[in-house]
């Protein structure tokens, strides 16, 4: 893979690539930093890299490595430069969805009820956090998300049916009180 | 709520739609193309949001320095200082950040005082980055004090231990204040006494040792009365808000000395150390230091 090929990915994958990094870090400025770091780390692999359509799989596996070996450095830094979380400042831009179903019902729920799916997310302890984010967020199968967490097809089922179980307790509790 | 229910709620509610700003894709343009300088220059989008929740996550540093300092500060009571009684040490910004050892004579130009950095901290703990953070003190009227800019250096293991961080202040912080509050000289002297805290003589300098246990929790979290008590009593415990995750325990050392008005603190999480052997460490920078002056 060349530069050119590399901004070409970062062109067009950068949104998807970026939001995994907010919904990851849950923090506007750690993800400005890994969404840096993912691309920067990439150039030194150039060379074995090719252009094809594994390619944001890769970037995004990329993102998972360094965010857990940033997570001791964070530790530091919480301390002195505390966290913000993403969800307070960020300015949204809302997207049409392809999918009818969806669509129609997000009509029905409002900013407040997906802040409340989103919090409840991030509630979540990072082994099952990640398999929901890349599986609803980036799209990605079970089968290529066990390949980004180099796990087998079973455990990532097993997370993500987990993490369903608690967020619909979550979710049951906090969206139909209001 | 049926689980198709919250299947369909999820796929709505999580979606891609953070962008990158033209900001951030014109820096990472100037990392790709400036080829393996990994600097990395903070472009806030202003100081207010970073303020927004600094106080409780701060706590936990400063509550330190004052222990090691022998004066200041908190759980029982405050510091005058002009216009005002400081509450806490704040961090405002990242001001920079990089991975290329060479660009610690830039950050030195930065920071304006004159710190010495190791590339190694022993033959395990290798340089790994280099920060610029941006701190003040606040009083108990949210005012900032004495905006100064600290050096952070991150050491990576090579066998797999913890990393370690080296914060450098162009000052001597341990004499910032001049007014000792009765409260906190007996909180300090219960931490002296408490079988945790050591120090030793290294060439001339008083080194310290720490020996901490941290409850890591959210910045919404409210402690238990039974940690708010220890967090009050045990001058060895603390309660660091602004994790993201559930509460959990961490193991701190850290060592704390001053060379020539500049503070260097040595820190390590959940490492395998020895006392000992951090203070090995700390006489091999105190040794590097020296040799560079």
């Amino acid at each position: 893979m060349s530069i050119q090929d590399l901004e070409k990915t970062i062109e067009k994958y950068g949104r998807d690539i970026f939001s995994f990094c907010v919904y990851l870090t849950g923090d506007w400025i750690m993800a400005e930093e890994l969404y840096q770091d993912i691309f920067v780390t990439a150039l030194e692999h150039l060379e074995d890299m090719r252009a094809e359509e594994g390619i944001k799989s890769y970037f995004l596996s990329i993102a998972v490595r360094l965010w857990q070996n940033k997570r001791r450095k964070i530790a530091w830094r919480r301390r002195i430069a505390p966290m913000q979380f993403y969800d307070e400042d960020f300015d949204r831009e809302s997207e049409s969805e392809n999918n009818i179903e969806a669509d129609i019902l997000d009509r029905y729920i409002s900013g407040e009820e997906q802040e409340c799916v989103r919090q409840a997310v991030h509630k979540l302890k990072e082994n099952l956090r990640i398999p929901v984010i890349l599986y609803y967020v980036n799209e990605m199968t079970v089968p290529q998300i066990a390949r980004i967490l180099g796990i087998p097809e079973g455990t990532v089922k097993s997370r993500l049916s987990t993490a369903r179980k608690r967020l619909k307790k979550e979710l049951e509790d906090s969206i139909h009180d209001k | 709520m049926t689980n198709k229910d919250i299947d369909t709620l999820l796929h709505v509610s999580l979606k891609p739609d953070y962008t990158p700003s033209d900001d951030l894709n014109q820096r990472l343009q100037e990392r790709i193309h400036n080829g393996n300088d990994t600097a990395v220059l903070y472009h806030f989008h202003g100081s207010q949001r970073d303020k927004k929740k600094k106080s409780k996550a701060a706590f936990v540093r400063f509550k330190r320095v004052a222990a090691i300092a022998c004066v200041l500060i908190f759980a029982f009571g405050s510091v005058g200082v002009a216009g005002g009684k400081i509450k806490y040490m704040v961090g405002l910004k990242n001001l920079f950040r990089s991975s290329n050892y060479n660009e610690i004579e830039r950050v030195v130009d930065q920071v304006g005082f004159e710190a010495h950095v190791p590339d190694c901290l022993s033959e395990d703990y290798v340089f790994d980055e280099i920060c610029i953070e941006e701190v003040a003190d606040e009083d108990d009227n949210g005012r900032l004090y004495d905006n100064r800019d600290v050096i952070r250096v991150f050491y990576k293991s090579k066998s797999g231990e913890p990393s370690i961080s080296l914060e450098i202040s162009g000052e001597d912080e341990t004499l910032k204040y001049d007014t000792i509050p009765k409260e906190m000289k007996e909180e300090n002297e219960r931490r002296r006494n408490s079988g945790y805290t050591h120090s030793r003589e290294i060439d001339g300098l008083e080194v310290e040792y720490f020996s901490d246990t941290f409850l890591f929790v959210p910045n919404d979290y409210e402690p238990t009365e039974e940690e708010e008590s220890l967090d009050e009593t045990d001058p060895n415990f603390y309660i660091s808000y602004g994790g993201d995750q559930d509460p959990y325990y961490s193991h701190g050392q850290t060592i704390v000395f001053v060379l020539d008005g500049i503070t260097y603190e040595m820190q390590v999480f959940d490492s395998w150390m020895s006392e000992d052997e951090f203070y090995e460490m700390s006489e091999q920078l105190i040794t590097y230091i020296m040799s560079e002056k």
